[in-house]
Formats: C-alpha cells, sequence, structure tokens
C-alpha cells in the first residue's frame, strides 16, 4: 500500500529536485520503505531520461554574427523600404498599366545578383526582418519549406517612385529564385500571371495592396508553379506554408530535374 | 566568448523546444534559425548566464505565439488552477518507457503538455526558470508537469507501440 502523503505531484518534484531538504528526506524514507512507491520514482526518473534522449536535433549552425556593417545596412535598408511603403500608399490608389517597362525592370534585378557571390545568410535575414518589422500588414513568404535559402536581399526602384524589395533564394542544386515584393501594379490581377525572359520563368500576381513577382532561372516548370502557387496563397492568407504545403513541395523538389542555372 | 557561440550551446535545446511547441521539424528548424537572428541583433543582451537562458528561450517562445496569431488559429489557453484532485499512481509497465515510444505518444501530447516536459526534461530549467517563461506560478509549473507526465506514461502504457528487446549478433563463423 502506497503511503498517501506522498502524492504523484510530489514524486514528480522529487525526481525533479525541486524539493527542500527536509520534504525530499521525507519522501526518501517513504520510497524507501514501499516498493510500490520506488517503482514510480523509477519510472517517472526512466521517463525524464527518455524524454531528454529522444531529441534528435538535426546538424545547426549559428548564423555568422552581423558586423557594425551589416547593422548600418539594415539600418540603410529600413529606411529604404519604409520609403518604399509610403511608396505604397502614394501610388496603389491610382494603380495604373505601366506596360513592360517595371517586368524588365523586375527581370534586370533578378539577373543583378549571383548565387555564387551571395550575401551573409545572417544579413539577409536580418534585412528581411528589418523589412518586415517596418512595414505593419507587408507580408514575405519564406521559402525555406522548399529547400531554398534565403541568401540575398536587395531594395531598390522598380518603376518611377516604386520600390520593390528583392528576396533571393538559394537552392540545393544550383536554383536561383527571386520573389520581388512591390507596391501594387495595375498590371497585376489576384490569379497567376506567367512571364518569360528565355529559358526563365516568372510568375506575378496581387494581393491586397502588393504585388509579388517570382522568378527563376531554370527550376523545373512544374515545381516552380508549384512554388509559385504555394507562394501566391501564403502571400493572400499572411500565414507560413502549412504542412500539406511543405510536403508537396519537398516531394515536388526530389521528383525534379537539379536547375539548369 | 562571441555571442554566436553563446547561442550555439543552446542550438539543440532550442530545437527540442521548438520541436515541442510547432510539432514538425521544418517549423521547428525556422524557429531556431529566427530565434538566433533576433538574439543576435539584440540590443540590450542579458549578461549572466541564467537570465540569458531565460531569455533565449523567450525569444523562441514569443516568435513561435507571433506565428500562431498570425495564422489566427491560436487555441486559447486557459490557466489551469493549481489545485486539482490527487492523482492516482502510475500502475504500468516501467520497461515499456524507451525513447521510442516516448517519441511517438510525446508527439500526441497537446502543446501545452509537449512545452512543459520539454522545458524541464529537454531544456532543463528549474521550475522557478519555467515558471518565469510561462509567466505563470511555481505551482501551476508542479501541477502542469505532474498531469503532463501521468498523461505521457498513460499514453505509453496503453499503446501498441514497443520496442522490441535487440537480439545480439552472433559472429559470422
Amino acid at each position: 500500500m502506497s503511503d498517501r502523503r506522498i502524492t504523484f505531484d510530489m514524486l514528480n518534484t522529487y525526481v525533479d529536485g525541486e524539493l527542500d531538504a527536509t520534504a525530499a528526506a521525507e519522501v526518501a524514507r517513504a520510497v524507501a520503505d514501499d516498493p510500490s512507491l520506488a517503482r514510480e520514482v523509477a519510472a517517472l526518473s526512466r521517463l525524464r531520461s527518455s524524454v531528454a534522449e529522444s531529441i534528435e536535433a538535426p546538424p545547426l549552425s549559428v548564423p555568422a554574427q552581423p558586423s557594425t556593417g551589416g547593422r548600418a545596412v539594415a539600418i540603410a535598408a529600413s529606411i529604404g523600404f519604409a520609403l518604399f511603403v509610403a511608396g505604397s500608399v502614394l501610388v496603389s490608389d491610382f494603380d495604373r498599366d505601366l506596360g513592360s517597362e517595371w517586368l524588365a525592370r523586375a527581370w534586370q534585378m533578378h539577373r543583378g545578383w549571383s548565387i555564387e557571390g551571395v550575401t551573409a545568410q545572417t544579413r539577409a535575414s536580418l534585412l528581411l526582418a528589418k523589412f518586415v518589422d517596418a512595414v505593419p500588414g507587408a507580408y514575405v513568404p519564406k521559402l525555406s519549406a522548399s529547400r531554398l535559402t534565403l541568401v540575398h536581399v536587395t531594395a531598390g526602384p522598380l518603376t518611377a517612385g516604386r520600390q520593390a524589395l528583392l528576396a533571393g533564394y538559394r537552392g540545393t542544386r544550383g536554383c536561383k529564385i527571386s520573389l520581388l515584393v512591390f507596391p501594387s501594379l495595375g498590371a497585376l490581377s489576384e490569379a497567376l500571371s506567367p512571364f518569360r525572359d528565355g529559358k526563365n520563368e516568372a510568375y506575378g500576381w496581387r494581393a491586397g495592396s502588393l504585388g509579388y513577382v517570382i522568378m527563376s532561372d531554370g527550376m523545373d516548370t512544374g515545381r516552380f508553379r508549384l512554388l509559385a502557387e504555394s507562394v501566391r496563397h501564403t502571400s493572400r492568407q499572411h500565414v507560413p506554408f502549412d504542412e500539406q504545403t511543405r510536403m508537396a513541395l519537398r516531394e515536388s523538389r526530389d521528383k525534379s530535374a537539379p536547375c539548369l542555372a | 566568448m562571441t555571442e554566436s557561440a553563446r547561442i550555439e550551446a543552446y542550438l539543440p535545446r532550442l530545437y527540442g523546444y521548438a520541436l515541442s511547441l510547432a510539432g514538425n521539424h521544418h517549423q521547428a528548424e525556422d524557429l531556431v534559425q529566427e530565434c538566433a537572428v533576433r538574439a543576435l541583433t539584440a540590443r540590450n543582451i542579458p549578461g549572466d548566464e541564467p537570465a540569458y537562458r531565460a531569455w533565449l528561450f523567450r525569444i523562441l517562445r514569443n516568435l513561435f505565439l507571433d506565428g500562431i496569431r498570425r495564422e489566427k488559429t491560436a487555441v486559447s489557453v486557459k490557466e489551469e488552477a493549481n489545485f486539482h484532485p490527487e492523482m492516482e499512481f502510475w500502475r504500468g509497465d516501467e520497461r515499456f518507457i524507451t525513447v521510442l515510444t516516448v517519441k511517438l505518444e510525446m508527439a500526441k501530447l497537446p502543446r501545452n503538455q509537449r512545452e512543459i516536459i520539454a522545458l524541464i526534461d529537454i531544456v532543463g530549467l528549474s521550475y522557478a526558470e519555467t515558471a518565469y517563461l510561462l509567466d505563470v506560478p511555481v505551482g501551476t509549473v508542479m501541477s502542469r508537469i505532474s498531469r503532463a507526465r501521468r498523461m505521457l506514461l498513460e499514453a505509453i502504457g496503453t499503446s501498441n507501440v514497443h520496442e522490441l528487446p535487440v537480439k545480439k549478433k552472433k559472429g559470422i563463423r
């Protein structure tokens, strides 16, 4: 028969080493006298150690510590993004079709960075975080679920008075993806619109007051379409990819050929 | 010690905690990465280690909760009263408590129970540190961990999955 003065809560506190000396000594005596309590303590101790061993953390690394320069760049970029927001407010009220000039500029921005000469990953993440923090309501989807790593972030003019944020991603098999976010254009609808520049594909759409264009260098057509659809969905909902989408993206990546870029 | 080295020492435990919150590996990795970036770029970093540890895990928790708010699927976590009827002791078979069964059954627990177990058994926080992180009284931590472990033990005891004894390989003659 168990000593009813010793509760299950007390046994937990005992195995966690959280009882004071007097109470711990009392529990220890009760456990020594009662095989049933001893079993409880053994089970709880075993549970604790099994829980601790149950976590297999993948290889993780801390991003390189941003230098003072990185912080300065981030602040400068923040200011740039504030301008971007101001532009958004000014321009979104009178959206107009600006022809294909903006698209040519978007391709230029995409071609303007290389997966070989990438921004330090921390700095890129930091810049993006600053951008998002600076603009309540702005949403920049993350593509890491598709085995793509954010390696480059920049802001630049897309049209006169209209800044665009570019988030550059690198895949593990040579893929290069740019995601542009900018004050919406009348040229874009809420549906996906395909664009092409030689072998390079792009999709554009509008979500609220923001326009998005995702651009690829040689990514498998099916995989890129799925990625674009997923990003479009998340840009409208302002939520990260759900587990089903993550799995679909991973499967699509595993089944597709390496990028040509 | 650099800030990077300081964080690096906590990565596996941050990951364990993130996994208990998110319930999936990818989101857990994202949370840890984002937590590291936030910590590296913070202006006021606690100097002493216990405060630093609590601060770091709080960043991760806040990132997760922010994500939930964005998803608008936040489950309102009602604070449990400190008092609850005394629990019966567990009468299951201790041999069934293994890393495999724990891993399987942990994943099925409600998030707040996974979280309290992770904070104490994986992260290694004291009750007082856990109470600070969760912003609840120490007595609540005590009853929550007890209840969560009880649930986990019950689930392991009633599970159909049990590890088979491993046969030792015979040498090749």
